[in-house]
């Protein structure tokens, strides 16, 4: 039954490639269109059906028995093609978003608004990444793959540390600063957490290390007092955060696909 | 030197030493990373039992077995995952499996792809034959559900877009039942999803985990289940796994620095308790 849609899928020689590319574009935007046009009325139902289709293949293809012989029941097989279909889907939403941000952010650079040239250094790095990205990938411009190199390689992954490393800076002054003892719970906080933290670092290992590594003393080494309360202390709790979370998940994960869930966004109009 | 922020209005000492500028602890802090970069501090480290339990599992795959390795990490934990990534790559070219190497971030992608062809030069391992890469791949699930059944049919091309499925190296490759071993580097919680979607489906898979040290402690529990075989934690686990495979890296190397920051931020907190217990108690 899904079998067209499995071969339309599938890969196709690079002479026919730029005609189905045209095609699904042609075919993307005339959905869009329809969508767009669509009366208001009818967009709840429409997606409300799409999300339980959805979730009913990958629901019925987990549920239903497999064949012992080939491992493999009725819909798995369909299981690639819809991963590819969720590919499509991922590819749409990314542009949508940046349609998004070339509407915002253009129009802040067309009137000039407080803070423009921020607006123009993101449109000017995003089109940049985009058009030698394409240039690397796709053509033989040694050129273009060195500019690709020096934006991804030396200016995107090392501007991405820093801003992360940012944060170690902040940790100190936050902590130096907010962890006081001013209750018998915070001073429990404070000495397990210096207990983790030495446990974690070779300066903890070496203030312990005289102690013996077997036996009843060496469970007094800090390495091992470490181990204690993240595997014991530390993975009970997690425990039981983890069961809440996977029922209230299971609760949630029900109330999407059934279009059941209600609130701020689900009860907007589109 | 400004001990005390303009704003603060300090009264005497105690009050002085619960507000030290912070521009003196952002330069303390650069300081303690920094020196011991050039200046090695020799400390001993004990290998915790979660390093070694993944150690045990990379090493109890038979010769020629096939891994996976997703480098799902950017270069904001590059510190951590870079030399993760290096270990456990270097142990498996070591021990002559097949490797087929991908990410589900675009960054993780270039980086796991650099340091495996560098590596793959050291021990010669042949692309194609003996690993592969095979990119980026979006969508965690998606690919995930997908794996699990049919190994060629998820990842039909490497990240040039060559077709895998000749590839010496994924002969015999089929689904997940393959596979001996998959290993996430990640600073996500995406650990989850591989045990929920795929660890399950093969009782001999071993599944490691890499994450950064923030991260670690979440994971206990499933490797106290047995879901994860082991935990690699941060850098600190990396410098282990260093030492276990006798290979000194970048791990070992920022263990001095790891170290002193720990104790700094362990010594300001004291002092500033310090001199808050000295004003409360002088308040009563």
């Amino acid at each position: 039954m899904l079998e067209p849609i499995v071969r339309f899928f599938s890969a196709k020689p690079p002479a026919v490639l730029p005609y189905y590319v045209a095609g699904a574009v042609i075919f993307s935007i005339l959905v869009i269109l329809l969508l767009i046009n669509l009366p208001s009325r009818m967009r709840k139902p429409l997606i409300a059906i799409v999300t339980f289709l959805a979730g009913l293949f990958y629901a019925a293809e987990f549920f239903l028995p497999i064949d012992r012989a080939t491992n493999k029941n009725v819909l798995t097989d369909y299981l690639v093609s819809a991963s590819k279909l969720g590919s499509l889907l991922g590819g749409m939403t990314l542009t949508l978003g940046i349609l998004s941000l070339l509407r915002v952010h253009g129009r802040n650079i067309a009137r000039l608004r407080a803070g423009w040239y921020n607006s123009l250094a993101l449109l000017v790095a995003m089109v940049s990444m985009v058009v030698f990205g394409l240039m690397d990938k796709y053509g033989a411009n040694a050129s273009a793959k060195k500019v690709f190199n020096v934006l991804f390689e030396g200016m995107l992954i090392n501007m991405d540390a820093t801003m992360f490393s940012l944060i170690a800076f902040y940790i100190v002054s936050a902590s130096y600063r907010a962890f006081r003892i001013r209750s018998i719970e915070a001073t429990i906080l404070m000495v397990t957490a210096f207990l983790v933290m030495l446990g974690q670092v070779p300066v903890g290992n070496a203030m312990t290390d005289w102690l013996p590594r077997e036996g009843f003393f060496a469970s007094l080494r800090v390495e091992n007092i470490k181990q204690w309360i993240l595997s014991q202390v530390n993975a009970a709790a997690l425990r039981a955060i983890a069961f809440g979370l996977g029922v209230g998940g299971l609760a949630i994960s029900l109330r999407i696909w059934l279009s059941l869930e209600r609130g701020a966004y689900f009860e907007k109009e589109i | 030197m400004a001990m005390t922020s303009p704003t603060s209005q300090p009264s005497d000492f105690w009050h002085r030493i619960q507000a030290i500028d912070r521009r003196v602890l952002y330069v303390l802090l650069l300081v303690v990373i920094i020196l011991p970069l050039f200046v090695p501090i020799r400390l001993p480290m004990v290998t915790m039992p979660s390093t070694q339990k993944l150690y045990q599992a990379i090493e109890s795959i038979p010769e020629g077995g096939f891994v996976i390795v997703s480098a799902t990490w950017s270069g904001g934990t590059r510190a951590e995952n870079m030399p993760q990534t290096e270990a456990i790559l270097r142990h498996l070219m070591k021990r002559r499996l097949r490797v087929a190497v991908f990410s589900f971030d675009q960054q993780g992608s270039q980086f796991s792809y650099n340091i495996a062809s560098r590596l793959a030069k050291e021990y010669n391992y042949e692309y194609g034959k003996d690993w592969v890469h095979w990119g980026f791949r979006p969508i965690v699930g998606v690919v995930m559900k997908s794996l699990v059944r049919d190994i060629p049919g998820t990842f039909t091309t490497d990240r040039d877009g060559k077709p895998t499925k000749d590839m010496e190296v994924m002969k015999g490759i089929r689904d997940i039942k393959d596979v001996d071993a998959i290993v996430e580097i990640a600073a996500s919680g995406i650990y989850m999803d591989w045990i929920g979607l795929v660890v399950g489906a093969n009782p001999n898979l071993k599944f490691g985990f890499c994450p950064t040290a923030v991260m670690a402690p979440e994971t206990y529990p499933y490797m106290d289940s047995g879901q994860i075989v082991g935990i690699m934690e941060g850098m600190r686990g990396a410098a282990e796994y260093e030492q276990l495979i006798r290979a000194t890296g970048l791990a070992t190397k920022g263990m001095g620095s790891i170290s002193l920051a720990h104790v700094l931020i362990m010594l300001l907190i004291i002092i500033g308790n310090i001199g808050y217990i000295a004003t409360r108690a002088r308040g009563r």
